[in-house]
């Protein structure tokens, strides 16, 4: 078993291992394809892991697996600068030399105008990511008319300033994300769907078929200019195959007709897994939570009493069993997950069914029917059926209501469904107590009548918002991101469940594994042998 | 026709009785989850401790009584659960078959009978509603009235209600005997003895029956077999994609889905539903079988 295990790589002579590893084509597998190719608009953690390859922005986190790996470096920015201007100015200075995959150079005209693409696509986080860029507003506005004059390129100096219109601490980290990706200033104004873009990393998509395949091949003007931000890769081509059920990619690695499936195995298939390979099983921890939004604007979740009964009356350990287990997900019944900054373990709710009804009995509530949306994947539909019995110990009439994975989280989101209870997770898109305490829960994210919404239990508290911001833009603010992750869990506004781990099952001929925080598995740097 | 009958009855009086004789069977009970529980001194649901130690596996078939099937992934008695399962698929099944066979019957009749501009709308109708493969048909109407529940009036069906399945399965399959019989009435309309029965001045209703539904009604009954094994293996297939009987209630496609997360390790969760939709179609298809043939014979 490999837990965290990976390329050390304080020590590894880079070029000795890459003249003896490089070459070969991975084969990797997944159930379907994640929709759209356009790095600016893809929102997926699949296909972001693909992006971490082919693509670079300003900042990037160091690729290297552990906890290093949060930490954010110059990509295609020569350095990670110091704000000035109390935080509302960044100023940027371009590598020289990197060239895209179609051979054109990078200039910092390049830089704005993918900026500006970002809005004048819409992309799904210009808002929640970008907003805070001085003209942002506008072009959220009005896309097509976008000019983001927050953004300014001087090409003969080679550098490029970001003006924000308020202070935002995790704006370095947002800028290491995909959407930030810096494409040709050529780049259509539209999703390209299908049809890759050029990028400046180690590979190039060759090819994308959502109902086939994937395929990379290296970038033939990639010179690696800073390891740590975008490290050259070990394997020629990279084949993803679509469209193989979960079992048939278990047992295709397993033969070794495949390298890895970006999919869970099959719970039926852990305990073969664990026993027979556990060589090729890697665990890593993740900064994610299976939680239960509760409605805290419907009835019967609109009384705090109601949702701290809930989560008195959650057998956690029960539900850890449901996921697979133990050494796959741990209980937890607080907001931050382990890890993260703030974190400190907390949970106010031990199971209690006697204090649980108590709670319920005095609330009124009881004999209410209670509607909990699930998506209809296997884990989702024992987990809702387990909720069931527990809603009606409490007394609740309790309906289970099974939509489809592709629907189900935007409709939970949307208050015009007036959802009461979902099941539903939450991995994050950094490591940020704000991407939870916020992006979850905070008074932002909640959008009335939107898809989009992903404080789905309409919990807002302006003071605990305004502590957060205080808390995550301060050096040592830590101490108070603990207490609200406690005034926020106190508050029940939903049940939180588990912290699941990722499980990576690889074949045989895979070498020099390594997972890294944000990106999963780090593919470009693991060999074929 | 006895053998079908037989194993008809077995299955039937085995979910029918289920209740009385359950608690001897059952583990637990068979609609709750049991996933922290134990039995005969082990854990229902034991964590896996070889290698990794990854997973959780089930209690398999015991010949202790409780747990004769094993448990499923919420820790239930499997064997308890064929059983009840067993009385709400051949409910759905029954009911539908019924209901088919009514609306069936009363469309047929009507445009065979009745004719004319009638018959054109309501044959056209049928043919529209036969032209979509029964399948997809029942899918998408199961996936918008689970989604959205069924209000018409006062008459509200939610998800979970038993009666949404029989709707859809009766409704779905109305085409395939209506068709058949309104062909029939319309042969019969043009039959001798009726013209006679019209020329000596016979009331329509008292042709209809005197003459005509006697006619039809053997053939309607043939039907019933056929329709309801269609339907239980429709129900079966709507249940396994999660759009068919909703939990907490089971029925033998709810179990075959619960089954496929076990199919490695404990593949029996899944098999003996499946065997139990199997003997029970293929009884049905003998009784089908040897009441035309018995028609046959009285022809």
């Amino acid at each position: 078993m490999a837990l965290l295990a990976g390329p050390a790589s304080a020590g590894e002579d880079r070029a000795a291992l890459m003249q003896a590893h490089r070459g070969g084509t991975m084969r990797l597998l997944a159930h379907s394809a994640a929709g759209t190719i356009d790095p600016q608009v893809n929102y997926t953690a699949q296909f972001w892991q693909v992006f971490s390859m082919v693509y670079d922005g300003l900042l990037a986190f160091r690729k290297v697996p552990g906890p290093e790996g949060n930490e954010i470096v110059g990509d295609l920015a020569e350095a990670v600068p110091v704000p000035t201007d109390g935080g509302l100015t960044w100023t940027f200075r371009l590598r020289p030399g990197i060239r895209f995959s179609d051979g054109a150079p990078v200039r910092p005209a390049d830089v704005a105008a993918s900026f500006r693409r970002l809005f004048r696509i819409s992309s799904p986080t210009a808002d929640s990511f970008y907003g805070a860029i001085a003209g942002a507003e506008a072009c959220l506005r009005a896309p097509a008319a976008c000019t983001l004059e927050g953004v300014a390129a001087d090409d003969e100096a080679g550098t490029v300033t970001i003006r924000l219109s308020r202070p935002d601490p995790e704006f370095a980290m947002k800028l290491a994300l995909p959407h930030a990706s810096v494409l040709p200033d050529t780049a259509p104004g539209t999703d390209t769907g299908t049809v890759p873009l050029p990028g400046t990393g180690p590979y190039r998509i060759d090819r994308y078929d959502p109902g086939g395949s994937l395929r990379l091949v290296r970038n033939p003007h990639f010179r690696e200019w800073n390891a740590d931000a975008q490290p050259d890769g070990y394997p020629d081509a990279v084949d993803y195959d679509f469209g193989l059920e979960d079992e048939a990619g278990i047992t295709a690695i397993q033969n070794g007709q495949a390298d890895w499936t970006f999919d869970a195995p099959p719970a039926d298939r852990l305990a073969e897994l664990g026993a027979r390979y556990a060589d090729q099983v890697h665990l890593s921890p993740a900064y994610a939570m299976w939680f239960l939004p509760l409605n805290t604007r419907l009835a019967p979740f609109d009384d705090a009493r109601v949702r701290r009964a809930l989560n008195l009356a959650v057998d956690r350990r029960a539900l850890v069993k449901l996921f697979g287990g133990a050494r796959l997900a741990t209980e937890s019944c607080q907001v931050l997950p382990p890890r993260l900054p703030g974190y400190q373990p907390y949970c106010p709710y031990p199971l209690d069914l006697a204090r649980a009804r108590q709670l319920v009995a005095e609330s009124g509530t009881a004999g209410q029917t209670v509607t909990l949306v699930i998506d209809g994947s296997p884990v989702a539909r024992a987990i809702g059926t387990y909720m069931l019995d527990v809603l009606r110990d409490l007394g609740f009439v309790p309906r289970l209501r099974s939509l489809s994975g592709n629907v189900q989280f935007t409709y939970i989101q949307n208050t015009g469904n007036r959802v009461q209870a979902s099941l539903t997770t939450w991995y994050a898109d950094y490591a940020s107590a704000g991407n939870f305490l916020g992006g979850i829960f905070g008074c932002q994210a909640f959008r009335p009548g939107s898809d989009a919404s992903p404080n789905i239990s309409g919990f807002c508290d302006p003071a605990l918002d305004a502590r957060l911001q205080a808390a995550l833009a301060a050096p040592d603010g830590a101490a108070e991101l603990a207490a609200l992750d406690r005034a926020v869990t106190d508050q029940a506004p939903a049940v939180v469940l588990f912290n699941p781990r990722y499980i990576d099952f690889v074949s045989a001929r895979i070498g020099h594994f390594g997972y890294h925080e944000q990106f999963r598995w780090l593919i470009s740097q693991s060999w074929i042998r | 026709m006895r053998a079908g009958i037989a194993v008809l009855a077995a299955i039937l009086l085995a979910c029918l009785l289920a209740p009385l004789y359950a608690s001897r069977v059952s583990g637990t009970d068979p609609f709750r989850s049991n996933v922290n529980g134990t039995a005969f001194g082990t854990e229902v649901l034991a964590e896996n401790t070889v290698g990794l130690g990854l997973g959780v596996t089930p209690i398999g078939p015991t010949w202790r009584g409780a747990y004769l099937l094993g448990a499923d992934t919420q820790g239930r008695d499997v064997a308890a659960r064929l059983l009840y399962g067993g009385r709400t698929s051949l409910l759905i099944a029954g009911c539908a078959t019924a209901l088919c066979l009514v609306l069936a019957a009363l469309l047929g009749v009507l445009s065979g009978f009745v004719g004319g501009a009638v018959d054109t709308v309501l044959a056209g109708l049928l043919d529209l509603l036969w032209a979509f493969p029964v399948y997809l048909l029942a899918i998408s109407l199961s996936i918008v009235l689970i989604s959205q529940d069924l209000r018409i009036g006062l008459l509200q069906l939610t998800a979970d209600s038993l009666a949404l399945p029989v709707l859809i399965l009766g409704v779905v399959y109305v085409p395939y005997v209506a068709r058949p019989i309104r062909a029939q009435v319309l042969a019969l309309r043009r039959a001798e003895f009726i013209e006679a029965a019209h020329a000596t001045g016979g009331a329509p209703l008292h042709i209809l029956r005197r003459h005509i539904l006697p006619q039809i009604w053997p053939g309607l009954i043939g039907f019933a077999p056929v329709v309801m094994a269609m339907a239980l293996l429709t129900e079966a297939a709507l249940s396994v994609l999660s759009i068919g009987v909703q939990a907490p209630a089971a029925s033998w496609g709810t179990l075959i889905a619960d089954g496929q997360a076990l199919i490695y390790t404990r593949p029996m969760v899944a098999i003996a539903p499946g065997l139990a939709v199997l003997a029970t179609v293929l009884a049905l298809n003998v009784v089908g079988e040897a009441w035309r043939a018995s028609l046959e014979t009285r022809r």
